[in-house]
Formats: structure tokens, sequence, C-alpha cells
């Protein structure tokens, strides 16, 4: 038996090569004489003629050697070097011929074997990186699945592309949205470019018979509309085709929401009859679990009924919107064209009402998710993916450091033969391995994440189901944990696959350049982590200041012991409008009159909150010609009791309050808020200056301005409150109030006396949302405060994981330090300074990274500041509070190395270099 | 059999042509031009490994180690894309080639 490696050894003219590719090329050599001596004795030579035939291969080696090296040295070189890599690749392959996936996952699996004895050889840091991602990968998870359930959930709708809404329109530009039940009539007839279509208007109807009147959500529909959304009954039937004539006997449906909560889901309603604004129904069926009509409506609908088909139609009433499907090979800009051409036809015909109305098509798959909603979800999207990033930057630190105290096992197996591309792979294979057991913990909490925010957010247009965890989440996940791994993965890899071995092989490590640049790198991206940081804390801070400001805020009345409830007058008792501003009048006098309260009065909608209802009027000033049509030109109008203003504690400013006298026959009055004043009169008096109110469906009518009160509430965003017209409810009367009275102490004790006597005037009158001010302003300001909680979920995560970031840095600095600051304290050097040493550090890297921090900051400050009005985006008080803050950390960060450091006992620093 | 000149200036189409198939280790490639030529071609280990190591600088062949249980590792070759074309070529040229040998130096088909 020959051992060819050592005949090729001593053969081979050495130092040629570069050792490595030396070994190679001698593996090589060997194992093909081995080759031609085995089959000479397999061919029947004697031991000593096949050696001998081996042996004559090569008869002269150094021109053998000549050959391959000197044609082109450096590449040939090259080559080798390859070569002596892809030797390592190939290690555990089994299988000449096998496919290149099977020695792939031959060799992923001893990576990932070896990965996983490395992670439990350091459970402490596995712990912490596996934790860190998981809430990283976590809230990526939990905000993409919310996401895209939002997104997503227009696709519920059968064949949702071709579902289109018929809006109307005023003039060329503003967009009035509701149309007349006529107009759609008309437009179904006259139309060739919709397959279906479905009329709908949502109407709050009061459903009695039942123990207490109650107010219920209604939606009207034809019977197509149904159908239209793929909404089946889910007990009973849906409304039959064709219904809706004055002849056929009323019916109506109940929703499952509905039907279990109010009816006790007793299955026996199918056929029973309800009083529905005093005209009995039968009830035909229960309307499936569906979130459809909910994103219709944008309110939980309750009742059902059919809309008339044959009522006499007003065209001035627009309260209606129409839901129509394209027909296959119709497109929206041709149905469009179309519908420009029925509402011009119109117009002409009915230049009454239909002069300037027109119609656009819009998808109902826009319309639902519009393009605000997917910018909003991109900027919530880029705020936690900014919190996985600083989480990657940590770990990347955390295994920079690590990777330190395994230079020699690297060095070593580099030494062995291993491959630099080897060595990447393993870091690889082990950042892998944490990024999917963080990227599957965090899909966990993920999970339960989102079902606790489901259950604050209120009317979300999804379901629970939609919400996932699904294929796209899950996807997701895996997506971001495998970016992840390369992100915190690839810069310690690239790094420590550069190790020069026989360096590393000292017992001292890294020195020199090499262990300077990397602690740049770790105080890169320590500053960096810091920088990302700072513009989530401004984010949740200034959220929170805008919750803050909008809550505690000066709302222009008094809010303490304030109670509200709504009414809305039956229409089937009180048909005729004459009729209304004495029930109105009498529920006040009623509510004065119970024990403890000090003034009671009403008004269209309350000031905080979310108007229930508006009127929008048109003004000019008398004398003056009409101003452009501009959206600008419309005033908000609100009639109100004499009482109001008393009774919330608006301060009268000049002129009069409404009185008794200001009835439906007086001259007709308006106070005005500051605002409209000073928008209008800057420098003259307003009161005793008439206006002249264009509402949308009354005549226009001449009104003198009597009083100026002082700006209340804020608009539906928070806004401040704009120009505000009050008249009296005597001369414009409204069926619908919101009822305000002010107590002696807690109002909330008394409600049961306000409801007897408002039942004592009529029992059929329903009340509801009786709320106190404070209950108000929580549900209005609850986007915002949830907004607020995000962010201050990502901030402080954002603070720790920069807090431990910075810590890191800094206790390695400290340590690489020992020597010197034993030197230090030997010579003298109190604790003082050694400290001073330190936090000096620390607060450069710190200052760095919130100035650079600020700068980004900036214009993510001002985007978010022009959606808030509790807060300026510049806010002084967030920036200075959140830098502040930022330093904090960053100081505690570079407090505990520091404090360590002072407790070095020089004689042990000094022995140990 | 033939002289050196010969046979240097054809190696490289040979050694395309057997790896064309599939991957073979040197001394296989050696073994199989021997075998199939009937003994009337052989290469020893200087004359080819050279070109493979040329082949394998120019991009024609990939070179990957593979280790098997028991045995020293072998250096098996397989041929790139590039590698494919420039066997086209080759093969291409050679056939030019010996059209033009046939017609000028009065070579007559077997």
């Amino acid at each position: 038996m020959h051992d060819w490696t050592e005949f090729v050894r001593r053969n081979l003219p050495a130092g040629r090569l570069k050792r490595e590719c030396e070994d190679e090329l001698i593996d090589d050599l060997a194992q093909q004489l081995e080759d031609i001596y085995q089959e000479a004795l397999a061919g029947g030579a004697s031991e000593a003629e096949a050696a001998d035939q081996a042996q004559r291969q090569i008869p002269d080696w150094e021109s053998f050697l000549q050959d391959i090296c000197t044609r082109n040295p450096g590449k040939r070189q090259a080559t080798l070097e390859r070569w002596s890599e892809q030797a390592q690749t190939a290690a555990h392959a089994r299988e000449v011929h096998g496919h290149p996936l099977v020695r792939l996952l031959a060799d992923l699996r001893c990576d990932v074997l070896h990965g996983i004895r490395v992670l439990f050889k350091s459970p402490g840091f596995a712990a912490v990186a596996i934790l860190t991602l998981a809430f990283g990968i976590g809230i990526n998870t939990g905000v993409f699945s919310i996401m895209n359930a939002m997104i997503s959930s227009p696709q519920g709708f059968p064949d949702v592309e071709r579902l289109m809404l018929l809006l109307g329109t005023r003039s060329p530009d503003i967009n009035a949205g509701g149309i007349s039940a006529a107009d759609a009539f008309d437009w179904r007839a006259q139309s060739g470019s919709f397959t279906e279509f479905g009329i709908f208007r949502s109407r709050a109807k009061t459903w009695t018979g039942g123990a207490e009147a109650m107010r219920v959500r209604g939606l009207e529909t034809t019977a197509a509309f149904l159908p239209m959304l793929g909404v089946r009954a889910g007990l009973g039937r849906l409304f039959p085709a064709g219904g809706g004539s004055a002849a056929a006997e009323p019916v109506a449906m109940v929703t499952d929401n509905y039907w279990r909560a109010r009816l006790g889901a007793d299955p026996g309603v199918i056929g029973s009859t309800c009083i529905l604004d005093g005209v009995h129904h039968t009830i035909i069926g229960v309307v499936e679990p569906t979130l459809h009509l909910r994103r219709l409506a944008h309110f939980d609908v309750d009742v059902l009924t059919l809309l008339p088909t044959d009522a006499s139609l007003d065209r001035r009433d627009r309260s209606y919107q129409v839901l129509a499907r394209l027909k296959r090979d119709i497109s929206p800009a041709v149905a469009q064209a179309e519908m420009d051409g029925i509402a011009a036809a119109l117009a002409r015909i009915h230049p009454d009402t239909n002069a300037g109305r027109g119609v656009r098509v819009q998808s109902l798959a826009d319309r639902l998710v519009s393009p605000n909603d997917r910018l909003m979800s991109a900027v919530l999207m880029l705020a936690v993916a900014a919190v996985l990033f600083i989480a990657c930057i940590n770990l990347a630190n955390m295994q920079i450091a690590k990777a330190t105290g395994r230079t020699r096992e690297f060095a070593i197996r580099l030494a062995l033969g291993a491959g630099p591309m080897r060595i990447v792979r393993q870091l690889i294979a082990e950042s892998l391995l944490l990024a999917l057991a963080g990227g599957a913990l965090g899909f966990w909490l993920a999970f339960l994440a989102v079902r606790i925010f489901y259950r604050l957010m209120e009317g979300a247009p999804f379901t629970l189901e939609e919400l996932g965890p699904n294929l796209p989440v899950l996807a997701y996940t895996l997506g971001i944990s495998l970016a992840t791994a390369a992100l915190f993965g690839l810069a310690p890899a690239a790094m420590l696959s550069r190790i020069p071995v026989a360096n590393a092989m000292k017992e001292g490590g890294i020195t020199g350049i090499r262990a300077l640049s990397k602690r740049r790198l770790r105080q890169g991206l320590v500053v960096a982590e810091l920088a990302l940081g700072l513009p989530l804390l401004v984010c949740s801070g200034l959220a929170y200041r805008n919750v803050q400001g909008l809550t505690t805020g000066d709302l222009g009345f008094d809010t303490d012991d304030l109670i509200t409830m709504y009414v809305e007058l039956p229409q089937f008792r009180y048909a005729e409008k004459q009729q209304w501003p004495a029930a109105f009048q009498e529920m006040v006098a009623r509510l004065q009159s119970v024990p403890g309260v000090k003034a009671a009065g009403g008004t269209l909608s309350f000031p905080v909150g979310g108007a229930h209802y508006r009127l929008a009027v048109r003004i000019r000033m008398e004398g003056k010609p009409r101003e452009t049509a501009e959206p600008a030109d419309y005033y908000s109008c609100q009639p109100v009791t004499p009482e109001y203003f008393r009774t919330m504690g608006i301060p009268l400013l000049l002129g009069r309050h409404f009185t008794e006298q200001d009835q439906a026959g007086s001259l007709p009055a308006a106070i005005i808020n500051r605002q409209m004043a000073l928008a209008h009169w800057p420098d003259e008096e307003a009161v005793g200056r008439r206006l002249i109110l264009e509402p949308g469906t009354d005549d226009e009518k001449s009104v003198t301005i009597v009083g100026v009160v002082g700006d209340s509430g804020r608009g539906i965003f928070g806004e401040a409150a704009g120009p505000e017209i009050y008249l009296p409810l005597a001369q414009s009367p409204m069926p619908g109030m919101v009822l305000v009275v002010r107590t002696v102490g807690d109002p909330t004790s008394i409600v049961p006396e306000f409801r007897r006597a408002l039942r004592g005037l009529d029992p059929d009158i329903p009340i509801s949302e009786v709320q106190t001010v404070p209950e108000i302003v929580h549900r209005w300001l609850q986007d915002d405060r949830l907004l607020a909680l995000f962010l201050a979920i990502l901030a402080v995560l954002s603070l720790v994981l920069a807090g431990i970031g910075l810590y890191g840095v800094m206790s390695y600095a400290t340590s690489q330090r020992t020597h010197e600051i034993g030197v230090r304290v030997a010579l003298g050097a109190d604790r003082f300074r050694i400290v001073a040493l330190v936090i000096r550090q620390c607060l450069s890297l710190s200052l760095t990274g919130i100035g650079i921090g600020c700068l980004i900051s900036i214009p993510v400050a001002l985007l978010l500041g022009s959606q808030f009005y509790g807060v300026s985006g510049m806010d002084p008080v967030t920036f200075a509070g959140v830098s502040g803050l930022l330093l904090v950390v960053g100081l505690l960060a570079g407090y505990l190395p520091a404090r360590r450091a002072t407790r070095i006992d020089p004689v042990q620093a000094l022995r140990h270099e | 059999m033939f002289s050196a000149d010969l046979k240097r200036g054809s190696t490289e189409l040979l050694i395309l042509a057997l790896l064309e198939g599939r991957p073979r280790h040197g001394y296989e490639i050696g073994k199989l031009i021997e075998a199939r030529s009937g003994g009337r071609l052989t290469y020893s280990i200087p004359s080819l490994y050279p070109t493979l190591a040329r082949l394998e600088e120019r991009g024609f062949i990939k070179g990957r180690w593979v280790e098997k249980a028991g045995e020293r590792r072998r250096r098996f070759y397989q041929l790139t894309a590039n590698g494919r074309a420039a066997l086209a070529r080759e093969r291409q040229d050679w056939q030019d080639f010996i059209g033009v040998m046939t017609d000028l130096a009065g070579l007559d088909h077997a």
C-alpha cells in the first residue's frame, strides 16, 4: 500500500504555491495516482509494477508545476484559492452526482445543528435576542394584519371591481354625495351601463310596542340591494323582488346583531309584527352576520325596510345613495359619460331641482379604502419598521460583541481549512435560527395583541377572522424574519470572515486598526439607533400632547355636571313641523322642573364629538351680490332653544339671547359666534346686520343678527370652532335635538328622573345616547387615544432597545479600557474623573444620536402635526421632553459601566497586561 | 500514436465533449479518452491537468470538490453555459477544418 499523498508531497517542488493551494493540489494528484495504482493492480500487475506505473505518470515535476503556475501566475493562484474554498463547501456532500439542492440541504442541516449548539451554549444571549426580535417582528406582524384586513376589506363584496357608487354632485366640484330617490329611479330606468341597481338610505326609526320606545338604526333599501352585496338571510327570507309598492304589506328584516341583542335570538320573530315609526311591519327575515352593511352605512344597522317604489318622491330630498353593478364590457369611464348625459337631461326636465346637479361614478373599493387610508397605513408600517430596524441594529451589535469572543473559534476553523464562505454561512445560519424563533414568538404575540386591539377598536370594518392569522400574514412574518436575519447577521459575518488567522490566534485577539474600525461601526450603529428612536418618541409625544390638548383645552363652555341626551320625535306622531318646537320646549320645561337641575336647553348638535347632523347653509350679506359657490361659503347653522347658551355656560358677548318672543311669526333672528363676527365684521358692530341664508331644501330667508356669543366646541378632528350661526328653534324647527342639562352635583344619578319626566310627556319618544361630557370627549378622542397608546408602545420599545444597545457598547468600550483606567487610578485619578471619562464618551454618542434624530424628526413632526389640532407639530415641549428622556436613558446606560470602571483595582488591571 | 502537437490542439474539444453529458473527475476523463479511442489517444496527468485548469480559468468548466465515504476527495468538473457554447463553436471549427483538410490534402473518407 503506497501513501500517494506523501509521494506527491515529496516530489512537488515546495514553496511555489500558497500553502492551502498546495494542499489541494497534493490531494487531487494523490487521488489520481491512487486510481492508476489500483487499476494496475486490478489489471493483474504486481504491487511494484503498479506503483511504478503510477510513479511514472509525472516524469518531470518541475516542468509540471511550471506549467500550472507560469502561464498566468496571479490568476492561477486565484483559481487554486477558489478550489480551496469549494473543497470546504463540498465537505459534507455524500453523493457525487447528487442534486445541488440535496447537497445544500445537507450543508444546511449541519449549519443549523451547529447553530443550535452555539445558541444553547449562551442561553442568555439567545433569550434576549429572541425576545427583542419577537417584539419587533410581532409588532410588525400585528400592524400588517390590521392593515391587510383594512385594505382588503372591500374584497368581501362579490365581484367588487364592478360595484360602483353613484354619487350626486352639485356644481362641478362640490361632492354632495346624496341623491334623490326620484333621480335614482330615473337613472335606473335610463342607464344601460349597469346590470343591477341598489338604492338605499340610512334612517333612524322609532321601534314601539315593546316595554320602551327604542330608536333603531334603520336602512331602507330596494329589493335588489342585499343580493347585490351577496348578503343572505340567516333565517326567513330576503325582501321579495318587486316589493315596496304601496299596496304590499310592509315588511322588515332585522340584522343578526339586533336579533341577538334585543330580540333574544328568538326564531319565532319571523312572521311577527313590529311597529316602526307607527307603521306595523311583518318581520320576514334575519340578515346573516355580515360587515357589508356597516362598511356601506358606516354604522351598525339594526333594521332594514323596503324603500317605497311608488311614493311621491321629492327631488329635493337627497338622502339616498345608489350602488350599481357595471356590465361586464363597460368601463367606469363609459358609464360616467352615460350618466353625465342622463343627469344633464334630468336637469333640463327639472331645472328647479336638478340644475347644476351631476353624478360621479366611483368604484366602491376606492370609496371604502381611500388614498388617505393607504397613506396612513404606509406611515404606520414605516413606524413599526423603524422599531424592527432598531431591534436589528441592537442584535447586530450584540452579534459583533459576541463574535469577538468567538474570534479564536473562527480563526481555528479558518486555519483548519474552512473557507470564508463557510464561516459566513455558519453565522447566517445562527442568525436565521434566532430570527425564525423570534418570528414564531412574534407571530404568536401579534395574534394576541390584535385581538386585544380589535376589542378596543369600535366599529372596525373587518371581522376577527379577517384579521388572520392567514396566509398573507404568515408569509409577511416569514418574510420579515428572513429579512431581519439578513440585516443583523450579515455585518458580523462579513467582518469575521476576514479575520487574519495569525492575528486572531494570538492571545490578545484582534487588535489595531481592525478593532478600531469595529468599535467605530458599533458606535455608529448605536447612534443610528438613537437617531431612529427619537422620531418615534416625538410622534408618541405629539400624539399624547394632542389628546391632552384636546381634553384639557378650553372648549368654550363649562363641562362640569353637564349631561346630554338625544331625542328624536317619532314622525308618525309629530308629522307637522309646527309641532316640533313646542314639543321640545315642553321637554325642556319638564327637565328644568326635575329636582337638582339648574338649567336645561336644546341644540341640533352638541359642539364636541362630531355632530349628529348640522345644517350647512350658504349665506350672503344683504345688499351684496352672491359670492362664488365656494365650499367656504357654507356655514354651520344650529337651531337652539332660548336656554341653550345659559345652560352650556357659553358667554353672551354682545346683544341679546333668544327669547320666547322669537316665534315662527316674528322677525327672523340669529346669533353668531365670535369667529363669525370677526370674519365678517372685524371692525364693525355685527348686531343689527342682516344675513340671507340659503339652506339646501328651504327657501332662502333673511335673518337679523341679535347677539354674538363666545366660540364653543371643536370640530370632529379637534379643529378649533369655526364660524357658526345659531337660529331659534321656533323659527327653524327640527325633529331631533340634543338636550343638555346642567345639574347640581353628579348628573348620572338623576338620569332615571329625566327619563320619567320625558316619558310623562309621551311614552313613544325614544331617548338615546345619554352621556356626560367626559364620556362624549372620551368617545370622541377614542381614535386619537388609540393612536397615542400605540405610538407610546412603539416609543417605549425603541427607547428600551436603544438603551440596551448603548449600554452594550459602553460596557464593551469600558472593558477595553480596563488597563488605561487602571493606570489612571494608579496615577491618582479619583472616582469622579473616572466616571466623567466614561460618561463623556457616552454623552457624545447620545448627543450625536439626538442631534441627528431631531433633524429626522422635524419633517415627521410637521407631517403628523398637520393631522393634529391639540398640538402643533413643532411642539417645543415634546421635542425637549423626548430629547431629555433619551439623554437620561443614554446617561443611565453609560453610568452603569462607569460605576463598574471606578471599582477597577489598578494592581489587577496592570497585572492583566 | 499521434503527435503531441496534434493532441495538444484537440484536448480542449475532447474534454468539453466528455463533460457534456455529466460531471467527471480528471482521472476519469483521461481513462475515457483512452478507452473510447481504443488506446490510440492517451493523456498523462501532466498533459491533462493544465488544460483542465485553463478551461476552468476561462469559465468553460467548473470544478467542485466532492468527498465520498472512505475515499480521498476528488475534484469533479462540469460544463458551464459558456463551456457549452465553446463546445458548439469548437465542434463547428473542427468540422470546417476537417472539411478543408479533406479537400486540400486529398483525404478520403473511410
